[in-house]
């Protein structure tokens, strides 16, 4: 277990390192840089820009300013918000954007491992079909359609919710379930295919023969391995929440990280590109390294380092 | 796995969700900002500020903040335009029209108590001017005498720079030559002044990245005071009681948000958590023309859409081709029909009535007179026109236009044209490399002023990006401003724009407008071409 942990672990240096050098190359082929405006900035004035910003230095010390940037974890100066770094914006986006795919995250468990037992349990009748079928829906309606269908609905039309913002609990409620939906949908369906599985097995057969209630047969033996294909979901997952609330934030004016990601390219916010990338990046190898143990814990079958 | 690890994974996850339990109920009792019967009025700003920092930020939605929170020397009739007095209560023009003498206001005061004094201008315009600071608006300045060569590095001195503090109250300007537009220049938040002692003391005075700006440390000399920002979500300012003519602002505080999609932006006005809209979504401009004609504001704005057209390109080349794709463009249709939203077809480049000028030279939509041109360049009926290509940014609004226009030249002169998009930055990449045939663009003008718009299109000009020049041209525009006759300057940029209307290396299509929402409970708002809203005079019911 401790050697696998390791060994993942050690396996995220590469893949980070080959993320900046991507990143990096990609920055700087795309045409255009931070300063190109419609109306020309000044030659003298480009060149005194480039040289604060040490863009007049060859490409390779860039580079290599870059990494060493990374690893201190300073990003620098935004090139675009004057007197703001990289970290400072980061770190101020994060809780809201944290926040969001907390409760997202909660909506989709709740709702989707709910709805898929049932399904699971009553197989081929309406509880099964019906909830399913949303769920299908639910995966393919993208939340720039479902958010603003909500806010007409229960904002505009009933006046129960606050059109936009995060500061109040009736605020929060429209946007995790835009952003959750989707999730909560994938989640059904993982949930009621583990837990098909699940219950055709030998040992929940016994457990009924043995006359166990069908209440424990369901929460100690079934439940438990049903939610593999959820829990191996979840790295994916809250890696998802928390870099694709660009939309969602967008369209209810969360002030979180998501949006960061777009802009930066748009803008050739150069060190902002590399902070969100290398953050988002992080995230999704811990996420799902994290995943990967929890999915080992549960079921030491899986544990490859003493496989070998 | 041991016993031992398990338990200690347990706890590990336990706790982690604890932790986020806890800090959602801290986060859920944060409470919302209560009006609590204040007057706020509250904007949609379209986006979050590149910075607060009048001298480096470039852009529309730090202007409509910036002119809260400073004043430059001269401000304007919100109505008329017409200059009123800002930090300086008077000003005299020497009879040769370059040079200016302000007294400033004698209770003329920043937001932290001390004097706005005229070495504080003399300090900011040094600040704007030094090349290190490297001040993309620096150029508003370079009508000031020696401002240009300081800005450039090839002067050294300051004090030859034609601004001086006479004593403390009394600032005198000495222009290169007479500037008929130099009070309009000083409404532009560029020209506005620094509180010396707060820049110095976050760093030295040609830093930019500084924590000046931020709540707490600000020191403005406007109307209002920063109290909040918040990024992505809101910048309040509220009435600034040390402001000099503080009795007249009736506001006690304005909050701007920073609302990109307009989608969102009008479900919070329908939803009254906004008074003012930064934009309105195309597809409902119909609808708020007729349920609610009142509150839909669309107010003429100085600034032209129009296309370049790259001239060292071949059949380009030709001006009786560029002329005949000029008159083979229904704007009417386009404005009607395509964008929709009531801007005015423009046949020439300057704004009509800008500062009381209108150019002379128009062209018009005539299709006869487009075929006849296309035929005497070689081209009848299209026939052997080479292909072309029209480039636009990526952007909904600016396809349908290319759209309309590229079907507009296949059926009136029987020539095929392919349309490119590029994402924004390399659009622009493209156009300043002048690697396009025809190319979309928009100008904005930074004041008032027909120079605003023709200067640019002298021989190389920075955004010229045509690949044109015209030596007549060139010395008409540098004639126009170094005389001291009004009446001869208009004349002359008439002149001017007569050849850039012969010449077309620009196709106009239409004047922009500013469109947006008001609410009804706001008072003493006024629609100017400039954008301005002095916010002391505005009050909300």
């Amino acid at each position: 277990m401790l050697k696998y942990t390791i060994k993942r672990f050690l396996e995220a240096i590469p893949v980070m390192l080959i993320v900046i050098t991507l990143t990096f190359v990609m920055m700087k082929t795309a045409p255009g840089g931070p300063f190109s405006k419609e109306k020309k900035v000044p030659d003298a004035v480009l060149e005194a820009l480039n040289q604060r910003y040490r863009l007049d230095q060859p490409l390779y010390i860039q580079y290599f300013d870059t990494l060493k940037n990374t690893v201190k974890g300073d990003f620098g100066p935004s090139f675009r918000y004057a007197g703001r770094t990289v970290n400072e914006m980061i770190l101020e986006g994060l809780p809201e954007t944290a926040e969001l795919g907390l409760y997202a995250l909660l909506f989709a468990l709740v709702l989707g491992i709910s709805s898929g037992i049932i399904a699971a349990l009553k197989k081929n009748t309406w509880l099964d079909y019906i909830p399913m079928t949303i769920s299908m829906a639910g995966i393919c309606v993208p939340s720039f359609l479902l958010g603003p269908t909500l806010v007409l609905f229960f904002s505009i039309y009933l006046g129960w919710f606050p059109v936009t913002g995060w500061d109040t609990p009736m605020q929060k409620i429209l946007p995790s379930i835009t952003l959750g939906a989707a999730y909560a949908a994938f989640i059904a369906r993982l949930a009621r295919g583990g837990m098909l599985e699940i219950l055709a097995q030998d040992f929940i057969r016994t457990a009924r023969a043995k006359g166990v209630s069908e209440t424990k047969v369901l929460l100690k033996h079934a439940l438990k391995g049903g939610m593999f294909p959820v829990v191996s979901f979840l790295g994916p997952a809250v890696a998802g929440l928390l870099a694709g609330g660009f939309v969602v934030e967008s369209i209810f004016q969360i002030p979180g990280l998501g949006r960061y990601y777009i802009q930066a390219a748009f803008n050739r916010d150069y060190t902002m590109i590399m902070g969100t990338t290398v953050f988002l990046a992080s995230l999704i190898v811990f996420f799902n390294f994290v995943s990967d143990v929890l999915l080992i814990w549960m079921n030491p079958k899986l544990n490859f380092g003493k496989a070998k | 796995m041991n016993m031992g690890l398990n338990k200690t994974w347990k706890s590990l996850v336990t706790l982690g969700f604890m932790g986020i339990l806890a800090s959602t109920v801290i986060s859920c009792t944060k409470s919302t900002s209560v009006a609590d019967g204040k007057k706020i009025l509250r904007i949609g700003n379209g986006t979050e500020l590149q910075g607060l920092d009048p001298h480096i930020v470039t852009g529309v939605p730090e202007h409509h903040v910036i002119t809260a929170l400073f004043e430059g020397l001269v401000g304007a009739n919100p109505e008329t335009l017409a200059p009123e007095p800002g930090a300086a209560k008077s000003w005299e023009v020497s009879k040769d029209g370059k040079t200016y003498t302000f007294t400033l206001q004698d209770n003329g005061k920043w937001s932290n108590g001390d004097p706005v004094t005229a070495d504080d201008f003399v300090y900011s315009w040094k600040r704007m001017l030094n090349p290190a600071l490297g001040a993309e608006y620096a150029y508003m300045l370079h009508v000031i005498k020696n401002a240009e060569e300081f800005n450039k590095g090839t002067l050294k001195d300051f004090s030859k720079v034609g601004v001086v503090a006479k004593d403390p109250k009394t600032l005198v300007v000495t222009l290169r030559a007479p500037t008929p537009y130099f009070l309009s220049l000083l409404m532009h938040y560029s020209t506005f002044p620094v509180h010396k002692g707060t820049i110095e003391k976050f760093a030295a005075f040609e830093a930019r990245d500084t924590k000046w700006t931020q709540p707490g440390n600000f020191v403005g000399n406007g109307p209002f005071n920063l109290t909040k920002w918040e990024l992505n979500k809101v910048i309040s300012v509220e009435k600034s009681p040390t402001y000099w003519n503080a009795a007249i602002t009736k506001l006690d505080g304005i909050d701007f948000f920073p609302v990109e999609l307009a989608q969102t932006e009008e479900r919070m006005y329908r939803s009254g958590e906004l008074d003012k809209t930064n934009v309105v979504p195309i597809h409902k401009i119909d609808t708020f023309k007729k349920e609610r004609p009142k509150e839909y504001v669309n107010a003429p704005y100085l600034g032209t859409y129009f296309y370049r057209v790259n001239v060292t390109r071949k059949a380009l080349k030709d001006k009786k081709v560029r002329q005949a794709l000029a008159m083979s463009i229904d704007r009417q249709a386009i404005v009607d029909r395509v964008s929709k939203a009531g801007e005015i077809p423009a046949f020439a480049f300057t704004p009509p009535n800008t500062a009381g000028y209108t150019s002379p030279a128009q062209t018009k939509y005539d299709l006869e007179a487009a075929k006849k041109l296309l035929a005497e360049a070689g081209y009848a009926d299209g026939k052997n026109f080479p292909s072309v290509e029209i480039l636009y940014n990526t952007l909904e609004a600016h396809r349908a236009i290319a759209e309309a226009i590229q079907q507009m030249w296949k059926v009136n002169l029987g020539i095929n044209v392919s349309l490119k998009n590029q994402e924004w930055k390399v659009y622009i990449d493209s156009q300043q490399k002048i690697d396009y045939d025809i190319s979309r663009a928009g100008w904005i003008g930074d004041y008032p002023d027909p120079n605003s718009f023709l200067d640019m299109w002298v021989t190389n000009g920075g955004n010229n990006n045509t690949g044109w020049s015209n030596k007549k041209y060139d010395a008409l525009i540098k004639e126009a401003n170094t005389t001291g006759d009004m009446k001869k300057r208009m004349e002359l940029f008439g002149q001017a724009e007569t050849i850039l209307m012969d010449e077309m290396p620009i196709l106009p299509i239409y004047t922009y407008t500013n469109k947006y929402l008001l609410s009804e409970r706001v008072i003493g708002w006024y629609n100017n071409i400039l954008d301005w809203h002095p916010y002391q005079y505005v009050d909300v019911r």
